[in-house]
């Protein structure tokens, strides 16, 4: 699974910034993402992502760790597994601030994978999922940091 | 609270009460409840068919059913359709017409037939084409079934086919005749491992890595361990009072991880319990904490330089001769490298006038066996065990696992009951060394029966790239064949190294050639473990091969026929120093095979044609023994160990004997192999059965017959040269003497017997290999395809395969074996590859996965046999099953090749593929 | 294997969205073709499976006021080999009768085709060319709504957890209509669904198309422009333009990659097909014989 969005903001750059940096509210941004909180401050949080496919539900404690941090720039790894339905959650996501014309530029490069029976057998559902999340996740910040 | 339900049903016409959870399936009740075992559990997602029951005359997948629904309906299953003892027409056909191989798909298929003639007499073939849209057989090419079912449904079909070969004198070989086991198959009779049940027999559930690579940091088993019902949980830590290694290359396998799982799906955890719902509940329970290692899941990936190490260290097996020297590139991920060379290939290259080179690729395919792999293993107190294994080469098993647990092989007995498809899938030990663990561990018998889902996770064909020059003279001669390949042997090596061997040693095909040089590595991946596939390595290097020949043709201006007839190797021609000549007239099956497809006719506008040749070493050295018995009462029992995997090898070994012994065939049984009783068989794989077991049950018949004549020429004061035997006696002249009375005075009781015993073994030899082929095997096949341009699809239309099998005993099962070889070939030139994304199979399920069906197969396919009666095997007899397979993907790539000028390199040509090839030539055209 | 779990069996509708009610979490089982491969796989667990299929409301096949109503624990098989759709339905027939295997056929149900809502039903791609409409019936009533609601996602319909699918409603072509149905795929499931229904009116020109695709967007879903486009066009010039019509389908599918292969190659199967089902409805309209066959395809 992998997703790539740029979307332009009318808020500078450094706004954007520092609500990316308020984690916990920015993974409330992501659809059935829920109970994000901190661990360790710019270091490492956790989350619930709940998924609905049909009959089939996903619900995973997501352990979220910083991995890179530059300049305008982020990425956050998680993972996370549910039991119940045998699969595991992998994901990373990169996401890019940078000044624009408009204002701010975000750039969210979205890559996972799901483990197990659910990730082979609902490999396109998944897909079209992720574009999805990341599409409501850009539109929630966008609301968020009111650009 | 969960619910059961009174069920009350009649099951082939008997009435049958049942108390059943809701949760029952129809297939586990029919099974297990009732002992109805002709059913069977192969695809379990409704795809394949192997399990279908009626339900009120309507066809249903009974794995996929709950047993509560057929509440007050009746369930007929391939049990009930004898009639006071006598097969109906449908079986009856199924039997008579070569439908039936394997056999596991046989009871779905009569079922299916059976609803299909109740809705439609008198089917058309279109008909039955698409009721047969959910039914699968990977033994057949699907002719006979549908013939069958023609015939048996009443509808007007073709007279039934009885093929028989030149016979001369010849009275039972050289005929079709029925298949031993035809009958116990289309009764559902017939028993396989996954069949059956021992008092006590606990079932046992394998928990799997979901990681391509990884390292266990911590397994907690004790909440499945507490699971009431649960015999044991064992993990790979465990196994310190046994060798948990085991390989016939390399001991590289572990029973189950140890410190690390190498590929998804790699048996991590395994519980035994009272049943296997209740061992698949506890494995849910086990904690495995994880730490995720870079996996390597490619070829390019693995040969990488600074490639993360699927092994660093793996012990030589020291099984086989020809695998005593292997040699792992330390550091790497190179398992193995072979090489032969001779002549000077870069000179004769540089000094050829036309040079052809490419880079060709074979997909990751899976045998989709009917039949997945299952095992029964027992011990007794006495420390010896028993283990009824679905395998190919029960011998190779004994060994793996009398060192696995320091036991004589005297005390390991392994039992082979028929075995529901190979093709490669079975040979060497897979499930039995876990099965006997687990059994060993609870001290009580244990069955361990996997999915086709985990079939994938088991074993595979290996891919491969590669590199291939060709370089001829201006007059078409070949002058150098220089080849390199790399083979993924996945996680771990099984009978990989062997497989490069073999496979690049024939890459020069069935042609003269002075400059050899020839190159492979075994490469490991972290993917499902590689092994043998029908064609043994010869495929992945033949497809590049044949596909250059024709383009040197097109090069050379000369037709693809000729120039191969011009280079091919002639009858007693050293194919390699050291290793036997050449005992085909290849030109004869290249000539017949041309004229059956045409192919001195114009092509049609909107066709492409293509023609391949194959040729292929069988596993040498190799050692097959026989013991034939005759009785009292003139019946014969041979004692051999080749496994019936559906190829009809019994009723071959049968025909044989009663040849030999002049007896009726009836009057031959054939023992299913038995270690501690059936002598010893290498290996029933490699085409090799016919010709070498063949050889030692037509000695041991031999020495039977000279046991005959001598008592006989005493009895008769005559020299030995006078007799012979026939028709069940000894004969001199007109004096005969019944092999019951020459008995009868012999022992001077009515008891008694003579004993034949036949022992095949190689000479010593100085092949490159190690050991002289004790045939060759060489096919041909001739393609024509349509190809709709606009969505990519290749149809095969027209497919001629000729095999050069020195003499057909059973014309009927040479025929139905290589109509199932050409479907099996069409599956990866067509459709078939395991898609991986990362570490993780995508389409390890037959809803994904796409093999051949009924209605693929080709509108006109022939197969047919050049029989000179000059190979080394029974009545001139040579191998023949894997051949026919070969030449399918480079006669239809040629085919394309000559539809559209396209040269496609790499397998399996999907529609997208051949899409996306054709878009991007007229994107170029246009730019 | 399957885990246990209890086996309701309502005999009425009030019967059965009283059960549902009651528990939010129940399963609806009616014909358990697919609903039983998720839970072999461990994927779904329900603690609770409800049948509908000894609901006799259900079970009904009937035409009324010219349309077909599809109860919906009636199976492909019924629908397939039923007398009077055969005749007043040929294309309903047809296509039922190449749903999956003879096998599902038998057992897996209308409605839990319909509910289950893979993106690769054929049957929903079908019936959106009939304008159908379901009936949803719980404890507090019963509501309809257009197919093209209903089935809002891959495997996501507007069925709310307490209520029933109880069947679906085909409307009647107008006279003078001619369908085609097409399918493709290499697979188990189809790669792509398109059905067609041009209607003729006065000096032979289309007054109305209806064309529909599945498999190629998140759920079946008609193809506005592509019938606009062919809407009062004379029946002589569809040949002709049968490729744009194509080409605007092919914009109008939103395909992921997968197994079935890539976006691209799926937009263009639309494309190609969409024309050859055009081609092959003009044939028929005309009261041609269209032999016309594809690999892989099947047309009905």
């Amino acid at each position: 699974m992998r997703v790539a969005r740029e979307v332009a903001l009318a808020v500078p750059a450094e706004r954007v910034w520092q609500a990316l940096w308020d984690v916990p509210r920015m993974m409330a941004c992501v659809p059935g993402c829920v109970d994000a909180r901190e661990v360790e401050p710019r270091r490492r949080y956790q989350a619930r992502m709940s998924q609905r496919m049909g009959p089939i539900v996903l619900s995973v404690p997501l352990d979220i760790r910083v991995t890179e941090e530059a300049p305008g720039r982020l990425t956050l790894a998680a993972r996370g597994r549910d039991g119940g339905v045998a699969a595991e959650v992998q994901m990373s996501v990169r996401l890019a601030v940078e000044a624009a014309e408009s204002g701010s530029r975000l750039t969210v490069e979205a890559e996972g994978r799901v483990l197990g029976k659910l990730g082979a057998l609902g490999a396109s559902v998944i897909q079209r999922r992720a574009e999805e999340l990341v599409d409501e996740f850009t539109a929630r910040l966008r609301d968020a940091v009111g650009g | 609270m969960p619910s059961s339900f009174d069920v009350r049903l009649r099951v082939n016409g008997q009435a049958v009460a049942l108390t059943l959870p809701a949760e029952a399936l129809l297939l586990d009740v029919v099974r297990d409840r009732l002992g109805l075992k002709g059913a069977k559990r192969s695809c379990d997602s409704q795809v394949c068919g192997a399990c279908t029951v009626l339900v009120d005359g309507a066809a249903v997948s009974a794995c996929t059913y709950l047993a509560v629904e057929a509440d007050g309906r009746e369930v007929s299953t391939v049990e009930g359709l004898e009639q006071d003892g006598r097969l109906d027409p449908m079986q009856q056909a199924f039997a008579e017409r070569g439908a039936v191989q394997c056999g596991f798909c046989t009871a779905g298929m009569l079922m299916t037939a059976h609803a299909l003639a109740a809705e439609q007499p008198a089917p058309t073939r279109e008909a039955i084409l698409h009721y047969l849209r959910g039914s699968l057989c990977r033994c057949t090419g699907y002719r006979t079934i549908v013939e069958a079912i023609a015939a048996g449904a009443g509808a007007p079909s073709a007279p039934t086919a009885r093929p028989t070969s030149a016979p001369g004198a010849l009275r039972v070989v050289g005929r079709s005749v029925r298949r031993s086991d035809a009958l116990d198959k289309v009764t559902g009779r017939a028993r396989y491992v996954t069949d059956l049940e021992l008092p006590g027999m606990a079932h046992a559930q394998l928990l799997r890595s979901p990681y391509a690579h990884a390292r266990i940091v911590r397994i907690d088993t004790s909440r499945a361990r507490a699971v009431p019902g649960v015999f044991t949980v064992l993990t790979g830590a465990d196994l310190t009072w046994c060798d948990p290694y085991y390989g016939p290359a390399f001991r590289d396998r572990p029973v189950l991880a140890i410190d690390v799982a190498r590929h998804e799906g790699e048996p991590v955890v395994a519980a035994a319990a009272v049943d296997a719902a209740t061992a698949a509940r506890a494995l849910e329970l086990v904690e495995i904490e994880w730490e995720e290692l870079p996996a390597v899941t490619t070829l390019a990936g693995a040969l990488a330089p600074g490639a993360p190490l699927v092994h660093t260290a793996a012990p030589l097996s020291g099984h086989f001769a020809d695998l005593s020297s292997l040699r792992p590139t330390p550091g790497t991920n190179v398992c193995h490298r072979f090489g032969y060379a001779r002549g000077d290939v870069e000179r004769a290259l540089a000094g050829a006038d036309v040079v052809v080179e490419d880079v060709f690729t074979f997909p990751r395919v899976q045998h989709v066996a009917m039949e997945p792999h299952a095992a029964v293993a027992a011990w007794d107190d006495g420390d010896s065990l028993t283990v009824w294994a679905s395998t190919q080469n029960p011998f190779s098993v004994r060994v793996e696992l009398a060192k696995m647990f320091g036991a004589p092989l005297g005390r390991i007995r392994i039992i082979v009951p028929l075995v529901g498809g190979g093709f490669g899938s079975k040979t060497y030990a897979k499930l039995e060394p876990i099965t006997a663990v687990l059994a060993r561990a609870i001290r009580r018998p244990v069955r361990l029966a996997i999915s086709a889902e985990d079939a994938f996770r088991t074993v595979r064909r290996c891919d491969a790239r590669s590199s291939v020059r060709l370089g001829f003279r201006g007059d078409g001669t070949l002058v150098a064949v220089d080849c390199h390949a790399d083979f993924d042997v996945g996680a771990y090596a099984d009978i990989g190294p062997r497989i490069i061997q073999k496979g690049t040693y024939t890459a020069t095909g069935p042609y003269r050639v002075a400059h050899v040089r020839l190159g492979s590595t075994a490469v490991y991946t972290n993917t499902t473990p590689g092994g043998a596939f029908r064609g043994f390595g010869v495929p992945q290097l033949a497809w590049a091969v044949e596909s250059l020949m024709d383009e040197a043709a097109r090069r050379l201006d000369r037709d693809p026929v000729e120039l191969r007839r011009q280079n091919l190797l002639a009858h007693g021609e050293e194919f390699a120093p050291g290793d036997t000549p050449i005992d085909g007239k290849f030109e004869e099956s290249l000539s017949r095979a041309a004229e059956a497809i045409g192919w001195t006719q114009a092509v049609a506008a909107d066709r492409g044609r293509g023609v391949a040749m194959m040729l292929k070493a069988s596993i040498a050295p190799s050692v097959s023994e026989a013991i034939v018995r005759l009785h009292a009462d003139a019946s014969v029992t041979v004692l051999a160990s080749t496994v019936e995997l559906g190829q009809g090898a019994r009723t071959v070994m049968a025909q044989i004997a009663a040849e030999v012994l002049a007896v009726p065939l009836e009057r031959v049984t054939v023992l299913l192999p038995d270690t501690s009783v059936t002598p010893y068989d290498q290996t029933t794989s490699s085409s090799r059965s016919t010709t070498m077991v063949g050889r030692a049950v037509q000695q041991a018949a031999g020495d039977v017959a000279e046991q005959l004549v001598r008592i006989a020429g005493r009895t008769l004061d005559a020299p030995d040269t006078a007799l012979r035997v026939d028709d069940g006696a000894v004969v001199q002249g007109e004096r005969r003497l019944e092999y019951g009375a020459l008995l009868r005075a012999h022992f001077g009781m009515a008891g008694g017997e003579l004993i034949g015993r036949g022992v095949v073994a190689p000479g010593p030899s100085a092949a490159p290999l190690g050991g002289s082929t004790p045939f060759w095997e060489m096919a041909v096949g001739a393609a024509e395809v349509t190809l709709d341009v606009e969505t990519g699809v290749v149809t095969v239309e027209d497919y001629v395969s000729i095999a050069d099998v020195g003499r057909c005993i059973n014309p009927l099962s040479c025929e139905t074996q290589d109509e199932g070889a050409v479907a099996q070939g069409l599956g990866h030139t067509l459709f078939e590859e395991m898609v991986y994304d990362g570490g993780q199979l995508m389409n390890g399920t037959l809803l994904d996965y796409r093999v051949p069906r009924a209605d693929d197969m080709p509108a006109r396919m022939a197969c047919g046999f050049v029989e000179n009666a000059d190979g080394p095997g029974p009545f001139g007899a040579k191998g023949a099953g894997e051949g026919s397979l070969v030449p399918v993907s480079p006669a239809v790539g040629n085919a394309l090749a000559c539809l559209t000028g396209l040269r496609f390199r790499e397998l399996p040509l999907t529609p997208e593929r051949v899409w996306r090839a054709l878009r991007e030539r007229e994107s170029r055209r246009t730019t | 294997m399957l885990h246990s779990f209890e086996l309701h069996r309502p005999s009425t509708v009030a019967e059965a969205a009283a059960l549902l009610g009651d528990r939010p979490d129940a399963t609806l089982y009616a014909g358990g073709t697919e609903l039983l491969l998720l839970m072999k796989a461990g994927l779904v667990r329900p603690a609770d499976v409800v049948d509908v299929k000894r609901i006799p409301d259900l079970g009904g096949l009937a035409e009324a006021d010219g349309g077909l109503a599809i109860g919906a624990t009636v199976t492909h098989r019924t629908l397939e080999r039923s007398p009077g759709v055969r005749a007043r339905w040929p294309l309903v027939a047809g296509v039922a009768a190449h749903v999956a295997n003879v096998r599902v056929r038998n057992v897996g149900t209308v409605g839990g085709n319909l509910a289950f809502a893979d993106p690769h039903s054929d049957l929903a791609t079908l019936f959106l060319v009939f304008d159908a409409t379901v009936r949803l019936a719980s404890a507090s009533g019963a509501r309809e709504l257009a197919l093209a609601d209903f089935v809002r996602g891959p495997y996501e319909t507007a069925r709310q957890p307490d209520e029933v699918l109880a069947g679906v409603r085909l409307n009647p072509w107008p006279p003078r209509t001619v369908g085609v149905y097409v399918k493709f795929g290499l697979h188990e499931r189809p790669t792509l669904g398109l059905a067609l229904a041009l209607t003729l009116g006065d000096g032979d020109r289309v007054t109305a198309a209806r064309l529909a695709v599945g498999c190629v967007s998140p759920r079946p879903h008609r193809l506005a422009a592509a019938e606009r486009a062919l809407a009062g066009q004379p029946l002589g010039a569809l040949g002709g333009l049968a490729a744009a019509v194509g080409a605007l389908a092919a914009d109008a599918v939103d395909p992921v990659s997968d197994l079935h292969g890539g976006s691209d190659y799926k937009r263009e199967l639309t494309r190609v097909f969409v024309r050859r089902a055009l081609v092959t409805a003009a044939a028929r309209a005309e009261g041609r014989a269209f032999g016309a066959r594809y690999p892989h395809a099947i047309v009905v």
